[in-house]
């Protein structure tokens, strides 16, 4: 110890200086900003020694002000000020006058400016600047400066009357003429400008937005308010505000998207134009309003304009919305995605699109507006609040509102626990526990996958993502026993070990996760596909010892120790076959084992898929791009593989021999029936066919260059021949002539199989020798391609 | 030949020499036209000769960011846009990339057209020295301002003519009309939300600033694109951002 104690002193003496001797200062970064602390490699100009900036005078922040130039910037450091040829004051800008806005008014010109700006304009156009103060905003800045700084300008020297016209005090003056402030033309007794009998309009005010009157000098009079047309006040003082309820002349763009347009012989407050016949998605056509927003996932399933429904608080989910995404996990959100907000805005449809990696997502609703209490569809890009999902662990917490989860109840948690639970049945605390197993028996995973830098291949980059995706991973147990007269001596092959049926395994399985074996649950062969026994409840009586099951024809364990344990010690494993028709021993409570988490194959190998997908780019799925297209391609579907690892187990539970490892499912596809070859078979025309569900899948994968169809690479010899030479034997062994399709043979190296029809069922059923394998289930090959056998 | 044969023949020639003349006048224009226009009007000689150029100018600075060959850019669709704030780091706001946005159109504008002006006032003098004035000239330093409405291009030029009288030109200034002030206001805008780490809705922008329409694209890298476009004259200006990025999900 004394000896290993000095060798690791001495070597962290060596270590820590090496450390120190990193480069790193404090200059400005080539092609990059100033006051950066890196290594002098990366600098193009260094400001100090000192490691941290902060450290640095020249790196403290202020306002840079460039005087000339009548701007301002915040938030600057004096180097980067100067360098700019600025003034850099340290003060942040709100404490530096000339830095402050104003509503600047400069002749006809109004708006929203800094003060050393206004000034630099009023400059250049060689006319005294006016800043007035109290405006929050452009149109209000404008709309005041357009009435307090005109007024009537009349005009004596004329012989041929007392001409007059609207106009600022300065020019007014500099043309010598006599200046009415905040006065019309039209007021009483000071030019020959008078009021029309029917008035005629023009679009006037900031951004001509308004309709006004005109006088019967062509001067812009009032804003139109027609209730008031005959008020001599209206037409001798310039005023902003006659309306008093009449909007007849107050065009609203902001709000009403309305703007002053010419009709006929007058003007009127138009509406901007509709965005007309928009397509949906769906291929329905949509019109939307100006100002309207609406929501569009590119590559995904659009979701529809809702109407009439009630929002959450703060919040845009809606109900419906929510239900289609926790259940889209495969059409929604897919890889390469992203959402947009569309905005229709004078009749162009714009769009806007949220951020990479769908970290914003689209959420749509409706918006009353608190003036006018008009309700339109409204949209934002809000941020997907995916990231605290998987550290949630409850129900309750994993789909509040502050997150955008899902929770996948009776599931695995990412912790691994079982919440305990032992049936209702003769357990006082059974309710109890089955409202905990409810609350915290699952995973919470994003509602809206998140993306992710998948093509991204550096080492760091693909580790990280690796670690993300693999936290969906699960590895279980299941220990079943096979029949003595199988067990010869040690050195079987994977294929010897496992012939029979896989319900024989699923009967005498009596630890651990049976449910993981393929088709653990099924009711009864001649039901349809993932027809498990009953419900899920059903299956949990089963295991209270309430239910009665037929276990000559169920695939389910007729081991005791599955179901119990002795009295008192549930380490103690027991097997044991059950003798009647329910588990006898599960009726006591003391005796039970909990209740699985799973209580069949199917809703096992649901969620795991479910659970990976909805993590984000995780797992198998079509990337957005190709379903515009209409292109048939997928990702590699050996990212999601289900496999199976095999160990020959003595009495004392020891391992005596490991076998291959065996694939059970790539991706959608399920590769194993009595766990023998892969079953996939390719047509003469190079179509590939796989089982599935009791059923043939026509194989869709497609080389997107070549257009050939791939059969995946299973990485699953069952045998020393290679996977091209069973082909050849299965491509010899089939096609008709008729063209039809046939059942592809299993066509292992133990021989060919038979197949007949069962005239009760009408399913197709193979036997190897004597024993019935597997059928098809002809009744449930709807809109598939039939075998032969299944007219 | 009689007289009236004569007269005729007199008449004919007579307006022979008219037509022709007139036809060379109106193909080949007054000797003293030309002239005319530029001692009296040098002025627009200058602005005729410079204001195509000029124009193309803006358009190759609007469209690459404020700049005419800007160094740190993010191509897009043929043109490279500078970048007018930027971080390369996650979950961070951005940093200008240019302090003072509108001076530096203003410099940019001006380095670009300076030759140009310097050969469209040689031209000048050299016509007019071709048309025997003597001519002599005081050639100031320029510049480009941009106000509302307006991009003043000031010459600070004078230029004497002698000939039988003398005559003095001050041309001050070009004025071009132009909307680039609000575009470059309104990206100032922009970028002041990004760099406090917050995005502006482009439609109350719009809305407040009509008619200038406001398009927001997202390339490669969580790269933005604005692209502002006033739907009355046609100018457009557009830059690009980066800031505020978000890695993708598993990082």
């Amino acid at each position: 110890m004394k000896k290993i104690f000095l060798i690791f002193a001495l070597l962290i003496i060596l270590v820590v200086p090496v450390l120190a001797q990193e480069d790193f200062v404090c200059c400005k970064e080539v092609g990059g900003d100033w006051c950066r602390n890196v290594e002098q490699s990366q600098c193009l100009s260094t400001l100090s020694s000192y490691t941290s900036c902060s450290s640095v005078p020249e790196c403290n922040m202020g306002t840079c002000i460039l005087s000339n130039g009548g701007e301002c910037q915040a938030g600057i450091s004096q180097v980067e000020c100067t360098s700019k040829d600025g003034y850099w004051d340290p003060s942040p800008m709100k404490g530096i006058e000339a830095c402050q806005p104003t509503c600047c008014v400069i002749g006809n010109f109004a708006d929203l400016l800094l003060k050393i700006e206004c000034s630099r304009i009023g400059k250049e156009m060689n006319l005294k600047p006016k800043f007035l103060s109290g405006f929050s905003t452009k149109k209000q800045c404008q709309e005041e400066s357009f009435l307090k700084s005109r007024g009537a300008c009349v005009d004596l020297s004329g012989s041929e009357g007392i001409d007059c016209f609207h106009t600022t005090k300065e020019e007014c003056d500099s043309s010598g003429n006599k200046f009415y402030r905040d006065s019309l033309c039209t007021a009483p007794g000071i030019s020959d400008c008078a009021i029309p009998s029917k008035p005629e309009t023009i679009c006037g005010g900031p951004g001509e937005e308004d309709i006004y009157f005109l006088d019967t000098c062509g001067n812009v009079a009032n804003k139109m308010a027609t209730s008031r047309e005959q008020n001599d006040d209206y037409w001798t003082t310039m005023k902003d505000d006659y309306s008093d309820g009449d909007y007849s002349g107050d065009c609203d763009f902001m709000r009403k998207g309305t703007r002053c347009k010419p009709e006929g012989s007058s003007h009127k407050c138009v509406e901007s134009a509709s965005c007309k016949n928009v397509d949906d998605g769906y291929g329905n056509k949509i019109d939307y309003n100006h100002g309207d927003r609406w929501c569009y996932n590119e590559g995904a399933l659009t979701e529809d304009v809702q109407l009439n429904i009630d929002l959450n608080e703060d919040e845009f989910m809606l109900e419906r919305t929510r239900v289609d995404l926790e259940n889209g996990y495969r059409e929604l959100n897919l890889p390469g995605s992203r959402y947009y907000v569309m905005q229709c805005y004078n009749g162009e449809v714009i769009p806007v699109p949220c951020a990479d990696f769908r970290n914003q997502v689209c959420k749509e609703g409706l918006l009353e507006d608190e003036v006018t209490e008009d309700i339109a569809p409204y949209a934002v890009c809000a941020t997907n609040r995916y990231a605290g999902c998987i550290y949630s662990e409850n129900k309750t917490d994993c789909e509040s509102n502050d997150k955008d989860c899902k929770w996948l109840g009776w599931g695995y948690r990412f912790d691994g626990q079982t919440i305990p639970y032992y049936g209702i049945s003769e357990n006082p605390d059974g309710k109890k526990e089955r409202a905990q197993r409810d609350e915290e028996q699952g995973s919470c995973v994003p509602l809206y996958a998140p993306g992710m830098d998948f093509w991204n291949s550096s080492e760091e980059n693909m580790a990280a993502d690796s670690a993300y995706c693999g936290l969906a991973s699960y590895v279980e147990d299941a220990v079943f026993e096979r029949s003595l007269d199988l067990v010869v001596n040690d050195g079987m092959t994977s294929e010897e070990l496992f012939r029979g049926e896989i319900k024989e395994i699923t009967k005498r399985c009596f630890e651990g996760a049976c449910f993981a074996i393929p088709d653990y649950g099924l009711a009864d062969k001649n039901l349809a596909p993932y027809r498990y026994l009953g419900s899920p409840k059903n299956i949990e009586e089963v295991h209270e010892g309430i239910e009665e099951i037929n276990l000559e024809t169920s695939y389910l364990s007729e081991r005791k120790g599955y179901y119990c344990h002795k009295k008192r010690d549930e380490n103690d494993t027991r097997t044991g076959k059950i003798r009647t028709s329910n588990v006898k021993c599960a009726e006591n409570i003391k005796k039970r084992n909990q209740i699985p988490v799973f209580t069949n194959h199917g809703v096992w190998v649901d969620f795991l898929q479910e659970r990976a997908r909805s993590m984000g780019d995780c797992g198998y799925k079509q990337p957005a791009w190709t379903l515009k297209s209409g292109e048939d391609i997928f990702g590699n579907p050996m990212v999601e593989v289900l496999s199976a690892d095999y160990q020959k187990l003595d009495q004392d539970m020891q391992v005596t021999q490991d076998h291959k490892t065996k694939n059970i499912y790539v991706a959608d596809t399920r590769y194993v029936e009595d766990y023998r070859s892969s079953e996939v078979f390719e047509k003469e025309d190079g179509s590939a066919y796989y089982w599935r569900d009791y059923s043939w899948w026509k194989a869709l994968h497609k080389d997107k260059d070549t257009g050939i169809e791939e059969i995946p690479d299973l990485g699953n010899k069952n045998t020393e021949d290679d996977l091209s030479e069973q082909e050849t034997q299965r491509g010899s062994q089939r096609g008709t002539s008729d063209g039809q399709d046939d059942i592809p043979d299993f066509g292992d190296s133990s021989g060919r199989r038979d197949t007949e029809r069962d005239a009760a069922t009408d399913d197709v059923v193979r036997f190897d020798g004597e024993n019935p394998i597997s059928s098809t289930y002809c009744q449930d090959y709807v809109g598939l391609v039939k075998p032969a056998g299944c007219e | 030949m009689s007289k009236k044969g004569q007269v005729t023949i007199f008449v004919i020639i007579g307006m022979i020499i008219v037509v022709g003349g007139l036809a060379i006048y109106m193909l080949i224009g007054s000797p003293t036209s030309s002239t005319l226009e530029v001692d009296e009007n040098p002025r627009s000689f200058i602005q005729n000769c410079v204001e195509d150029d000029f124009w193309e100018l803006i358009d190759n600075v609007s469209l690459n960011g404020g700049s005419r060959s800007p160094e740190f850019y993010h191509p897009y669709y043929g043109n490279n846009v500078e970048f007018l704030c930027y971080t390369d780091e996650f979950y961070k706001s951005c940093s200008p990339r240019q302090l003072f946005l509108r001076s530096h159109i203003e410099e940019e504008l001006l380095l670009g057209i300076d030759d140009k002006v310097e050969s469209c006032l040689d031209n000048l003098e050299s016509s007019l020295r071709e048309k025997g004035y003597v001519v002599s000239s005081e050639r100031n330093s320029r510049a480009v301002t941009i106000i509302p409405e307006r991009m003043t291009l000031k010459t600070n030029y004078s230029i004497s003519l002698k000939k039988e009288e003398g005559k003095t030109f001050d041309i001050d200034e070009i004025v071009f009309s132009s909307n680039i002030y609000t575009l470059i206001s309104i990206a100032k805008q922009l970028v002041y939300w990004e760099r406090i780490g917050s995005e502006m809705d482009t439609m109350l922008f719009m809305q407040a600033n009509y008619p200038v329409t406001v398009h927001k694209y997202r390339d490669s890298d969580d790269v933005k694109v604005y692209i502002l476009k006033d739907e009355i004259t046609s100018e457009k200006f557009q830059f690009a951002i980066r800031s505020m990025a978000y890695p993708g999900g598993g990082a």
